[in-house]
């Protein structure tokens, strides 16, 4: 189930509040909680759930062992990551490797079967998850979790479930025993909950029919149709992720769990690096805190600390999707922080001229991901920069006029300015009257999107 | 700092309360709002509660079914849906689905390019049956749809792909099969002066086939000499793109029928149903959701139209809705007209032709169905 959809906000999520504040106690809300979680999933994931379900047991369990065999702790820690990353890889890699390998290697006669397995939504959350679970139990952090429901609560709480943001057990061990449930934070995440809404059915499914139909036309567009195509996803990615995120983070607070912020206006960077320090930040904090410390970071020569930042970047790259595409933006990333670490930074730019250059390389890079292949990709940013069908055309005016007010609202909207207005607004009696209309209205108005039109697709089948 | 702080708490928990109240009552609301069958907006059935089974919930269409009831079923979904698409007017559109509106408020259908495999693969299926029956004379008239005629009245940023180009391709490497019936010339000279396209919907108005029927007069060697007036039927006519695309009205359609000075005499026999009829009108359908049917009453897989004429003329047609309000021109100058719609015709082709004795083939469609048509094709192979 996602949350943008009728489903969920007019039948799931009312019963689900309903329950969860009726029932008594927080053993038997987390109970609740981790029922409607499983329902939440398996309607999305009718199968797949069994596949969850196995997850969270054998996790579960290798805690257990690992508390129980101190001894054992490194050799079951070793164990578990193995298996994680075995159903990872064979859910989600297995039929881009076989159909790599077949093409490298095809004309030497080695063919590999290539498998078409649908990949199971939110495997790579759930499963950076509990291997989070996994490595911080080991390193001492916490105390093993005893109770298999709060483990399970945990892997699967309907919130963050199917895309993020990717909470580490550290972070919510307390609250999964111990929050506080009330009003205020409720009507709090319900503030949330709506802005995330806006974000994704006012302004992400908007602007994205214009950067689909766009990037379908690959072949055939003009410069400044390029550009468009490739501003519209820039919106439609941060639109959609943040969305999902903010709504993700107003549910949690409605029942009671605090989750960390996962974008902070990742536009208004003024490098890369620091656009990474505002994208989807806990997919980055997950990559610093499990793979790029534990290869030594920067603490070791250059070479090793390059070779660090790229393997991140190439593993990065590999999260959001099993295809080329997605390596190439990953090695993009590593060379361009790289090249941010050694020489940008350290040349102390003007901030315009950071913002300028870090939002071209922003948008190229979306350009990248955003192909269905590689062929694509390039099709696109080569017409970007001049090898187009020439420079301005019919398609360019159709887009610039009928999604130039689009454009402009999510402009507006990536910037901090709507946030500051609100921090204001809610200074006032007055503020906060308006601000009450403004939240209803972007409710009535996304409730009136989905209800009459079929453009809601969801855009993480492939994380 | 502290009375804003409790200030903020009472505000949140206000909103707290308000997102509950509001939740609930539209979450009831929308479950006690009685479910409609149709609607007569949108012309097509709508989603009903999916059944719920083992095998529904494991293969996803329950809950796929859900989403789509509680759309369908969404109260008052049709004002939701004008208020959706005033909002995307003003925001900048001129087109909805496949819709572009125009400033006088006419809608149009886009035209889609085929790929030139598509087009070859029409074109090599005309062939092969053109040479299996080389000696009955061919007639292909694919008509323009309104976005080519009317081009000049679109919004200047609209996109649409070049239909005459289209055109021009087909009626070349379909001249070798028989004779072509180019309508675009007259469209042009009387596109001013007549509307030849409905407002709301994508048929062209029988005025337009009367055009079209002037041009294939002397074309197809037509002799009858039966003098028309034109009559309004409907007045109120609210046609399919206003539906699709969701555009608020701007002004309703009329619809006519031309009433010949002599009556011919015929029957109609509508081969599937085994129903008969002695007139092409299905006036039954003005006050229905799709006024048009009152052509034929519709779309349907083999029409049969035998007439008292005895002139050895046997006319077969291939042909799309816009070919419902021209066919009665024909009537007087055949014997018999049998009519085929291959999009709901599965019966062997050979088989009929060969058994009947045609002396005509005629290839009545608009150029918009034709591109987009995966039909003709396979019924035109005889692959069944």
């Amino acid at each position: 189930m996602i949350f943008s959809s009728l489903t969920f906000l007019l039948i799931f999520l009312p019963i689900t509040l309903l329950l969860y504040y009726l029932v008594p106690g927080i053993r038997l809300k987390n109970a609740a909680l981790l029922l409607c979680s499983l329902i939440f999933y398996a309607w999305g994931e009718p199968l797949y759930i069994l596949l969850m379900l196995y997850s969270i047991f054998m996790n579960y369990v290798c805690g257990l062992l690992m508390d129980k065999h101190k001894k054992m702790r490194r050799q079951v820690l070793i164990f578990g990551i193995i298996i994680n990353l075995f159903l990872l890889g064979f859910f989600k890699y297995a039929g881009f490797l076989s159909e790599s390998v077949s093409g490298l290697f095809g004309s030497f006669g080695v063919a590999v079967p290539a498998r078409n397995i649908a990949l199971p939504i939110g495997i790579s959350f759930y499963t950076f998850q509990a291997l989070s679970y996994l490595i911080d139990l080991y390193r001492g952090k916490f105390p093993v979790q005893k109770s298999f429901v709060r483990f399970a609560l945990y892997i699967t709480m309907f919130p963050q479930l199917i895309a993020g943001p990717i909470v580490r057990y550290e972070s919510i061990a307390k609250e999964l025993e111990k929050r506080t449930i009330s009003p205020a934070k409720f009507g709090q995440g319900a503030l949330l909950l709506i802005e995330g809404l806006a974000m994704k059915v006012l302004l992400a499914n908007q602007i994205g029919t214009m950067a689909d139909e766009l990037r379908a036309m690959s072949t055939s567009l003009s410069t400044v149709s390029a550009w468009l195509g490739a501003l519209a996803y820039f919106f439609q990615i941060y639109f959609d992720f943040a969305g999902y995120s903010t709504m993700a983070i107003g549910l949690g607070l409605m029942l009671g769990f605090t989750f960390t912020k996962n974008f902070d206006h990742p536009y208004m960077s003024t490098s890369v690096t620091e656009f990474w320090r505002r994208w989807h930040i806990s997919l980055g904090t997950w990559f610093r805190e499990y793979v790029y410390i534990p290869l030594g970071g920067n603490r070791v020569g250059t070479l090793k600390h390059i070779r660090n930042i790229l393997v991140v970047w190439i593993l990065t790259g590999l999260w959001h999707g099993a295809a080329w595409n997605f390596v190439l933006w990953g090695l993009y990333y590593g060379i361009l922080l790289l090249l941010e670490k050694f020489v940008l930074l350290r040349l102390r730019l003007p901030k315009v001229i950071g913002w300028i250059y870090t939002t071209i390389l922003v948008l190229v890079g979306w350009v990248i991901f955003s192909g269905e292949t590689l062929i694509q990709s390039m099709a696109i940013l080569s017409a970007m920069f001049g090898n187009g069908t020439g420079f301005f055309d019919k398609t360019a005016l159709y887009y610039l006029s009928t999604g130039g007010i689009i454009l402009f609202l999510c402009a507006i909207s990536s910037t901090p300015i709507l946030g500051k207005l609100r921090g204001k607004l809610l200074r006032t009696t007055a503020g906060r009257t308006l601000l009450t209309l403004v939240y209803v209205g972007l409710l009535a108005l996304a409730i009136m999107f989905l209800a009459v039109q079929n453009y809601n697709p969801f855009l993480y089948f492939r994380f | 700092m502290r009375r804003l702080k409790k200030a903020l708490r009472k505000f949140y928990i206000v909103f707290g309360l308000l997102f509950a109240v509001l939740l609930f009552g539209l979450a009831i609301s929308t479950l006690l709002f009685p479910d409609q069958e149709y609607s007569s907006e949108e012309k097509r059935a709508l989603a009903q509660f999916p059944s719920f089974n083992l095998s529904s919930v494991i293969d996803g269409s329950f809950m796929d079914g859900m989403e789509d009831w509680q759309a369908d079923q969404f109260p008052f979904r049709n004002k939701l849906m004008q208020a959706k698409s005033k909002l995307s007017l003003a925001l900048g559109a001129i087109r909805s689905q496949n819709v572009y509106r125009c400033s006088d408020g006419a809608l149009m259908e886009h035209f889609k390019m085929p790929d030139d495999n598509t087009i070859n693969h029409l074109a090599g299926s005309l062939s092969a049956f053109s040479d299996r029956y080389p000696d009955i004379p061919k007639y292909f008239c694919i008509v323009p749809t309104a976005i080519s005629v009317l081009e000049d009245k679109l919004p200047t940023a609209a996109l649409t792909d070049d239909q005459n180009l289209y055109l021009d391709h087909l009626n070349e490497t379909l001249s070798s099969l028989g004779t072509i019936v180019d309508v675009r010339d007259t469209f042009s000279q009387h596109k001013n002066d007549q509307q030849l396209y409905y407002f709301t919907d994508h048929h062209w108005t029988t005025d337009a086939a009367y055009l079209a029927w002037k041009e294939l007069y002397p074309a197809m060697n037509l002799r009858s000499a039966v003098n028309y007036t034109p009559g309004v039927v409907c007045n109120n006519f609210a046609g399919s793109l206003l539906s699709s695309s969701g555009f608020p009205i701007k002004k309703y359609d009329s619809i006519s029928i031309y009433v010949p000075d002599v009556d011919p005499v015929y029957t109609v026999t509508y081969e599937n149903e085994q129903r008969m009829t002695a007139s092409v009108y299905a006036p039954e359908h003005l006050t229905d959701a799709d006024p048009y049917q009152i052509f034929f009453g519709g779309n349907f897989a083999k029409i049969t139209i035998k007439t008292i004429n005895d002139n050895d003329r046997k006319l077969f047609i291939f042909k799309d809705s816009y070919a419902n309000c021209l066919i009665p021109f024909l009537i007087p100058d055949f014997e018999e007209i049998t009519i085929i719609d291959p999009r709901y015709y599965y019966d062997d082709l050979d088989m009929e032709i060969l058994s009947s004795g045609y002396t005509e083939i005629l290839f009545l469609y608009n150029a918009s169905t034709l591109a987009a048509d995966t039909s003709l094709a396979p019924v035109l192979r005889n692959e069944q």
